[in-house]
């Protein structure tokens, strides 16, 4: 009996890797493999360039101008490049684009393309603390109220149902007018609000198809207490789908920041959506002159436009890898 | 424990499905699925439940299992009665002699996980041992089933293995902690006929060597007859016929054991099999009167059999029956 | 007795991402019209890419390469898709796997028939058609009364009975019939069995019957080819193939199945897994599993010869022959 314990456990032990590198391995296995399937989709290839130009602007490339290029200027100490408080006495302002001003400047002077990748941080973490808060009620919810059934699951349901039929623009309104809206405020309030609604009823229908999969009773055979099954089964299978409705919140959170921008209601320095409303209330947007300074609203128009589009891109290429029926032979 | 100990022992059993049409009106209707099931299994023996679909033979296993709550009657398991257990000791001590290997080998693996989780997950859940002895353990089970060398195969995922491999996962899952009392649903038939026979005969080889009792659901009376040491027939969620295997194929008694006997295809081109004629389908035990369930179809139909449910009668050496043909009663 | 099909040297091939896969791999037989053969094999062996094929139902990924299939004198291969239509249905119809499921659950099942009889014969009126329904259910023995049913209003087995009427319903002169009882209980299988009988004989239709289960296939047909990995391995009337089988495949097949009938004998398992089809070897698909294998088997290909009347096999080494056969090259 001693014999036979030395014997198995000395290759064994040989063989075996600790357990966290051979998690590590594995992980990065499925990555690749992922990764593979989701390069084919060109729809996905598309918005995943224009998400990481747009990161590297904004976290990368504007930091550094903003420390090098901006800082200092010969032409004139007091021109300052900085996008909230800068001012150009040099010109009539708005200016056209010119070398010194490679978008132009906005009617207050300041200019565009430093507004423009001074705000690209933080749409994005604005779209994406809206999208994480957003998905994980989403799918807390979802998943518990898919298992547990019953008065939970319709309660859950029917708010959902209540949550989706809600005004989201008007709400916002109201709120702002009640209190001060920053960046950070916006981004829980949004992902409060959409928690609750259409992404739950998504989740929760997955949770339900998980639920009554073969490996739930078996685990249950085994002794499983509820929460070890909704942690270990159904949230790991309900996770890439998560993952999938995250892009496309994330269109929605940055889409929802321009329109409370436009018009005025939200308390920050400076975005896309407030570049257009101070380009608006100066009335430049209107009738022939909407052609004339095209560099006041067209630059931040498209970004708004490109990088919700971008993530609503991946989102698409992303439905392959989640969802292995659609993946080519 | 000595060898002709009860190891788990069902009288009465009753599972009933109420038919409620939402969330908050009361059931008016309930079905019967399964209805005064009694048996008991000794250690080391098999015992099939055949019968076709809506038989109620999945739900007795599973009502076994503690997946579903019986309605009523008693189970016990080892000594101990468990019909309605509460506190999580019972619980654990339960769970961790029992298991069940399912169906489907493509469903009853979780296709996110990888082999070592899926295998030792009972483990886990009942939090046994360290990681190391785990580990172990795991490797050990899976060269006992035929997957070999085991480490190549710990860190893959269900979706690289084929139906066969991913059944033999699966009884590795259900084997890894040497369980007491095993339910096997229909574990062979959604594999590839070659394999089914591989599959089979390591089970018993398993059960052989582990002197496991095994509760073997199937709707293949050949299969059961390879595989169990008693055989229980069952319709619409009641007992029909009981009896060790030979003798119920060699010597049935109950015209449903002997439609099914004569409806399986023989493997002989030469063999004229003549079938026995019963009319109609299967239909669903919803509020069932109180008469033999297989009247509508039965070809020896009596009066009596529209008036009274039959009951279980003695009709040779641990054979019993179902049936007024064969009770003193009939008039 | 004359050929109503004639698969002559038929080379299906699928074309996937990870390589070529080939499904049906030089098959040939002849059906004389008013025969039953049964194609026999586990899954991945090729019998249903052969109906597939036959009735060139197949995916974009998958190509006939090479040979004929004649029906009727004419070689099917090389008819248009518009020209295959007409056959379809007309001349050969088929009863798919799970065909219970095939039944669209919003039409009412008389309808659906109705629907597969005027699309190919456009001159039918309506009550015509509605005739024939009522005829063709009480030949598959259903009430035609329940003709204006939904499917869901139907037992299993009542299912089945639709699907095989709405086979017949343009009076082909083949029905394919591939797993026509695998979802059934084995009561309802037995009467549905008996039912295909009765009516082949009485119509003296010809018929292809596909199955894993060598139980159903003796009892329906009288012929039968087994295939393996993508070939005919053996074929054989009936009578022949269980009681003296040659190819060590079917050996192994007829004693590994538990029997109801006689003594309880000990089962033979065939060692293995069925073969990966993908990038297929160029020896004997066997070989790894056969316990006669040879150096040879490692090597070669071999042939598919009548090694007795009326009996093919592709075997180096051919079992139970009456007579001694020459080494097969």
């Amino acid at each position: 009996m001693a014999d036979n314990a030395n014997m198995t456990v000395e290759p064994a032990e040989a063989k075996l890797e600790s357990p966290i590198s051979i998690r590590m391995k594995l992980m990065w296995r499925a990555f690749k493999e992922n990764w593979k399937i989701f390069s084919q989709s060109k729809i996905g290839m598309i918005g995943l360039y224009i998400v990481v130009i747009f990161a590297v602007a904004g976290f990368i490339v504007y930091p550094i101008l903003a420390a090098t290029v901006w800082k200092t200027t010969s032409l004139n100490a007091m021109v300052s490049y900085n996008p909230v408080t800068g001012y150009d006495f040099l010109q009539n302002n708005p200016a056209a684009p010119s070398w010194a001003h490679l978008l132009g400047t906005d009617p207050l002077g300041r200019d565009v393309l430093a507004q423009l990748l001074y705000s690209t941080p933080r749409e994005f973490m604005l779209g994406i603390v809206a999208a994480l808060i957003t998905v994980i009620i989403g799918t807390l919810i979802g998943t518990v109220a898919a298992y547990f059934g019953g008065a939970l699951d319709t309660f859950f349901m029917r708010l959902a149902d209540i949550v989706l039929l809600f005004p989201f623009i008007p709400f916002l309104i109201v709120i702002s007018g009640m209190m001060e809206v920053d960046l950070l405020t916006l981004a829980l309030i949004i992902g409060l609000l959409s928690g609750f609604g259409g992404i739950t009823i998504v989740l929760r229908s997955q949770g339900l198809i998980i639920k009554s999969r073969p490996f739930i009773e078996s685990a249950k055979v085994s002794g499983a207490s509820d929460a070890y099954i909704i942690v270990n089964h159904i949230i790991p299978n309900v996770m890439p789908l998560s993952f999938l409705y995250m892009m496309f919140n994330v269109t929605g959170a940055i889409f929802s920041e321009a329109v409370l921008s436009f018009f005025g209601l939200l308390n920050i320095k400076m975005s896309w959506g407030l570049m257009i409303y101070t380009a608006d209330t100066a009335g430049y947007i209107i009738g022939s002159n909407i052609w004339n300074y095209w560099w006041l609203w067209l630059p931040s128009g498209a970004s708004i436009t490109l990088l919700c589009g971008a993530f609503y891109f991946i989102g698409r290429g992303l439905d392959e890898v989640v969802n292995p029926r659609l993946r080519k032979r | 424990m000595s060898d002709n100990e009860v190891v788990m022992k069902v009288e009465n059993l009753n599972k009933f499905f109420p038919m409620k049409k939402s969330v908050f009106s009361r059931a008016k209707h309930f079905l019967h699925a399964v209805d005064d099931i009694n048996f008991e299994i000794k250690k080391g023996k098999v015992l099939s439940l055949v019968g076709e679909s809506g038989c109620g033979k999945t739900t007795t296993g599973k009502t076994l299992l503690k997946l579903y709550e019986p309605t009523s009657g008693k189970i016990t398991f080892l000594g101990k009665d468990v019909t309605y257990i509460q506190s999580s000791e019972d619980r654990k001590w339960f769970h961790s002699r029992t298991q069940m290997i399912f169906q489907d080998p493509f469903e009853s693996l979780n296709p996110r996980k990888t082999i070592f989780d899926i295998v030792a997950e009972p483990m886990n859940i009942q939090n046994f041992g360290t990681l190391r002895k785990r580990e172990l353990m795991v490797m050990e089970i899976l060269k006992r089933v035929g997957i070999s060398p085991p480490d190549a195969f710990l860190w893959r995922y269900p979706h690289e293995l084929s139906g066969g491999q991913r059944q033999r996962v699966a009884i590795a899952r259900a084997l890894v902690m040497k369980p007491e009392f095993v339910v096997a649903d229909e574990p062979t038939s959604m594999l590839d006929v070659s394999i089914r026979t591989q599959v089979m005969k390591l089970m018993m080889e398993l059960i052989k060597e582990m002197n496991m009792s095994f509760l073997y659901i199937t709707h293949d009376l050949a299969v059961a007859r390879y595989m169990a040491d008693e055989i229980i027939v069952m319709y619409l969620g009641r007992i029909v016929e009981h009896a060790d295997s030979e003798e119920l194929i060699n010597n049935p008694f109950h015209p449903y054991t002997k439609a099914l006997i004569s409806a399986v295809p023989v493997p002989d081109p030469e063999f004229k099999r003549k079938s026995v004629e019963i009319k109609g389908g299967i239909g669903k035990p919803i509020d069932p009167l109180p008469r033999c369930r297989f009247y509508d179809r039965c070809p020896f139909a009596m009066e009596i059999c529209a008036q009274k449910e039959p009951e279980l009668i003695e009709v040779g050496k641990n054979h019993k029956v179902a049936c007024f043909l064969y009770n003193q009663e009939r008039r | 007795m004359r050929p109503i099909l004639e698969l002559r040297n038929l080379k299906m091939y699928y074309d996937t991402q990870a390589g070529q896969v080939k499904a049906a791999d030089d098959v040939s037989f002849v059906l004389n019209e008013g025969e039953s053969i049964g194609l026999v094999g586990e899954s991945g062996c090729g019998k249903t890419s052969i109906s597939m094929s036959i009735m060139r139902l197949l995916p974009e990924n998958a190509r006939i390469i090479s040979g004929n299939i004649f029906f009727d004198g004419k070689d099917m291969v090389k008819l248009s898709n518009d020209e295959m239509n007409k056959i379809r249905w007309a001349g050969i119809a088929m009863i798919f796997q799970a065909a219970m499921n095939s039944l669209n659950p919003v039409y009412r099942v008389g309808d659906q028939i109705i629907e597969a009889i005027t699309t190919h014969e456009p001159n039918v009126t309506f009550e015509e058609a509605r005739q024939r329904v009522a005829s063709l259910y009480k030949l598959v023995g259903l009430d035609p009364e329940r003709m204006d049913n939904y499917p869901h209003e139907y037992s299993g087995g009542m299912k089945q009975r639709a699907v095989i009427a709405m086979s017949l319903a343009c009076n082909p002169k083949l029905i394919i019939a591939d797993e026509p009882t695998t979802a059934l209980d084995v009561i309802v299988q037995d009467t549905i069995l008996r039912e295909l009988e009765k009516i082949q004989r009485k119509l003296n239709m010809s018929m292809i019957y596909i199955s894993h289960d060598i139980a159903v296939i003796a009892e329906v047909a009288s012929r039968i080819a087994i295939m393996y990995a993508g070939k005919i391995v053996e074929m054989s009337d009936s009578v022949t193939i269980f009681k003296r089988p040659a190819h060590p495949y079917t050996v192994g097949l007829m004693s590994s199945f538990p029997s109801i009938r006689g003594e309880k004998k000990e089962l033979v398992t065939i060692p293995g897994e069925p073969p990966n089809l993908l990038n297929a070897p160029d020896h004997c698909r066997f070989a790894p599993r056969c316990p006669f294998a040879t150096d040879e088997c490692w090597k070669h290909m071999p042939s598919y010869a009548e090694v007795e009347s009326n009996h093919f096999v592709a075997c180096f080494h051919p079992q139970n022959l009456k007579k001694r056969v020459s080494a097969n090259v």
